[in-house]
């Protein structure tokens, strides 16, 4: 047992061991990189400028483009003028709007991108395990005890509690479960039964609070999903929480590119995965718990962003989770503006379905759809 | 002070024991073959020594500290891991792959160094993959990414390289650079236990071969000694025929499965 006996089989290094590439072609790659991964930030920032700015100019009432500068302008300065309509539309109803709009929609986009790496598997999405159903749950059963009008932030503090338990429940059973591959699955398994069982007891609370036509409009309303009349209170309970949760996600993303090796070689380099895969279900529950709390359940757009982005971009996430949040942000304002305009009442809810379906379609035929997004 | 310390360690999933009593120890540059027959337990003891699992009985250590005292990152300082099944769907290029063999190296937030981009162009270069660096994992052939997987676990740069059977999926060209590359990163004083089922190129290129065999460690000594045409026969169930090459090592030749005749 020693390495005495090396001496016949030590040939002199293959002739592939040692020639370093050159450094010109090393920083020409890297250069080449960065410069894909800032045009696309780039991009994502000025349409997030431009969705912002559409957002803020499309409604039912007309206000010119200077009016609603000048609204902001005199808002931002301190000095409000409460008998100026204008101003009123689009600091106080305009504005919120697209604000909780672009949370919840880069909420939902990252959240996405999160469970994809997580679970390797291209159909996870924020309703795999079970969180926005729960959400959803929690906020039907307060608009059904009508303590929705008692104050603002009731209805999302019940959507988030239903979250957070359905979050903790998935743990809790799956955890009693195999570790590693098996742990995985099974997370995923739980999740899809508790979706279920969410989504059937929200159909039984609908199903009763139809006796009275106002309580069951609202329900139906809700699980429509929309930003209709989301104010201040709105973003000020959502946004915190989704910038925790996205700002955890975004610190684990070279963790998430190692789980793309798989589990055990992800162990190899040195990742936690059982403490990791922890963390980032509950920051997804998180910022899950808060979009579906403020602007209500809301399609496609966790399964659809994630993937434009990865066909974009490549895979890795530390690039990807900021962009997720600024790609969807844009996507569900955007939408919420379609939606406006094609009709008062149309939930973006609606809309984010019926287009992204359509696209997401469109991508698959076009090329392979996945985890493996190139 | 050795590598790696394995002392008299049991372990089974749930009831069934798949390791009893295994007691070994790796020193610094050497390269050690780690063979037996299908469910000896060759992958769980790799798993062992990474901590993936904790020994119902025993204890293994890295460089002087028990498993169970280092965190997961401490532990990719000191041992790296290229699993079997490693994936073929990896959505990343070659290069950002490897580069992920960096990780326990760099802060959760810090950027790559020139050290880090170093040793993965070594990593790169060794696995003869420098062509393939700007390709998309996906896109390559069984082989190529195999050799990238490698390529992961080398540019860890480690001192314990842990690989589960690396060149099963390998032509014959690449199985032999493969294993040229294990013995020039053992004479660079890194120490390699390379789990082989191919055992002629085992007895041909290694210092040293752990045998496994029903859960125990049947033998651990030069290939000389563990590859005899009795332990060929008690533990593969194989007749074979060894002869000794000028320098002492033997050369083995498998025949024929024991109870058939051709």
């Amino acid at each position: 047992m020693s390495s005495a006996t090396a001496g016949p089989d030590t040939r002199a290094a293959p002739d592939n061991a040692s020639p370093k590439p050159t450094p010109s072609r090393r920083s020409r790659w890297r250069s080449r990189s960065r410069l894909r991964v800032v045009t696309s930030f780039a991009l994502v920032l000025l349409a997030a400028g431009v969705a912002v700015v559409v957002g803020l100019l499309v409604g039912p009432a007309p206000i010119s483009v200077s009016e609603t500068v000048g609204a902001l302008a005199r808002r931002l300065a301190g000095k409000v003028n409460p008998l100026d309509w204008r101003e009123t539309v689009v600091v106080g109803v305009r504005l919120p709007r697209v604000l909780v709009g672009f949370v919840a929609g880069g909420a939902l986009a990252v959240a996405g991108t999160a469970l994809q790496g997580l679970f390797r598997n291209p159909l996870a999405e924020p309703g795999v395990l079970g969180i926005s159903s729960g959400a959803s749950l929690g906020a039907v059963l307060a608009i059904y005890f009508h303590l929705a009008g008692r104050a603002v932030w009731l209805l999302p503090a019940c959507a988030f509690a239903g979250a957070a338990l359905d979050a903790v429940l998935v743990f809790a059973i799956a955890a009693r479960h195999g570790r590693g591959q098996v742990f995985t699955a099974t997370l995923l398994l739980v999740g899809v039964a508790l979706m279920s069982l969410n989504v059937s007891l929200t159909t039984f609370v609908l199903a009763i609070s139809l006796a009275s036509y106002n309580v069951g409009r609202e329900v139906m309303y809700w699980l429509l999903g929309g930003l209709e009349g989301r104010t201040w209170d709105h973003l000020l309970l959502g946004a915190p929480a989704v910038l925790v949760g996205t700002a955890v996600i975004a610190a684990h993303a070279r963790d998430l590119d190692a789980l793309l090796l798989g589990e055990v070689s992800a162990q190899s380099v040195g990742v936690d995965v059982p403490r990791v895969r922890l963390r980032l279900v509950l920051a997804s529950a998180l910022v899950v718990g808060a979009a579906v709390a403020v602007a209500g359940p809301i399609a496609f757009v966790g399964l659809l962003v994630p993937h434009v982005l990865r066909l974009a971009m490549g895979a890795p996430h530390g690039a990807l989770v900021p962009l997720s949040f600024f790609g969807g942000g844009v996507f569900l304002v955007i939408a919420d503006v379609v939606a406006r305009t094609v009709s008062a009442d149309l939930p973006v809810g609606v809309v984010t379905a019926a287009v992204g379906a359509p696209l997401f379609l469109a991508l698959l035929m076009r090329r392979r759809v996945g985890v493996a997004g190139a | 002070m050795s590598l790696a310390e394995v002392s008299h360690v049991t372990f089974g999933y749930r009831a069934a024991p798949v390791l009893r009593d295994v007691s070994f120890a790796i020193g610094a540059g050497e390269l050690v073959a780690l063979c037996g027959p299908n469910g000896a337990g060759k992958s769980t003891l790799l798993r062992l020594l990474l901590g993936l699992h904790a020994p119902s009985a025993g204890q293994v250590t890295l460089a002087g500290a028990p498993l169970s005292t280092l965190s997961r990152r401490q532990i990719a300082r000191r041992a790296a891991l290229l699993p079997q099944d490693a994936p073929a769907d990896v959505p990343l290029s070659v290069r950002e792959a490897v580069s992920l063999g960096r990780l326990p190296h760099l802060g959760r937030l810090q950027p790559e160094t020139a050290a880090d981009a170093d040793a993965v162009a070594r990593a790169l270069a060794a696995t003869d993959t420098t062509a393939l660096a700007e390709r998309p994992v996906t896109e390559l052939s069984g082989g190529e990414r195999h050799r990238v997987h490698l390529a992961r676990a080398l540019a860890q740069e480690a001192p314990l390289l842990l690989l589960d059977e690396p060149i099963a999926g390998l032509d014959i060209a690449h199985q032999l650079a493969a294993m040229d590359l294990l013995r020039v990163t053992a004479s660079e004083g890194r120490s390699v236990v390379v789990a082989l089922h191919d055992l002629a190129l085992a007895a041909r290129r290694c210092d040293r071969v752990l045998l496994l065999a029903g859960g125990t460690l049947a033998a651990d000594a030069r290939p000389a000694e563990v590859f005899t045409r009795e332990t060929l026969a008690r533990v593969f169930g194989v007749e074979a025929d060894v002869r000794m090459d000028p320098t002492g090592r033997p050369i083995v030749d498998i025949l024929e499965t024991i109870g058939r005749t051709p």
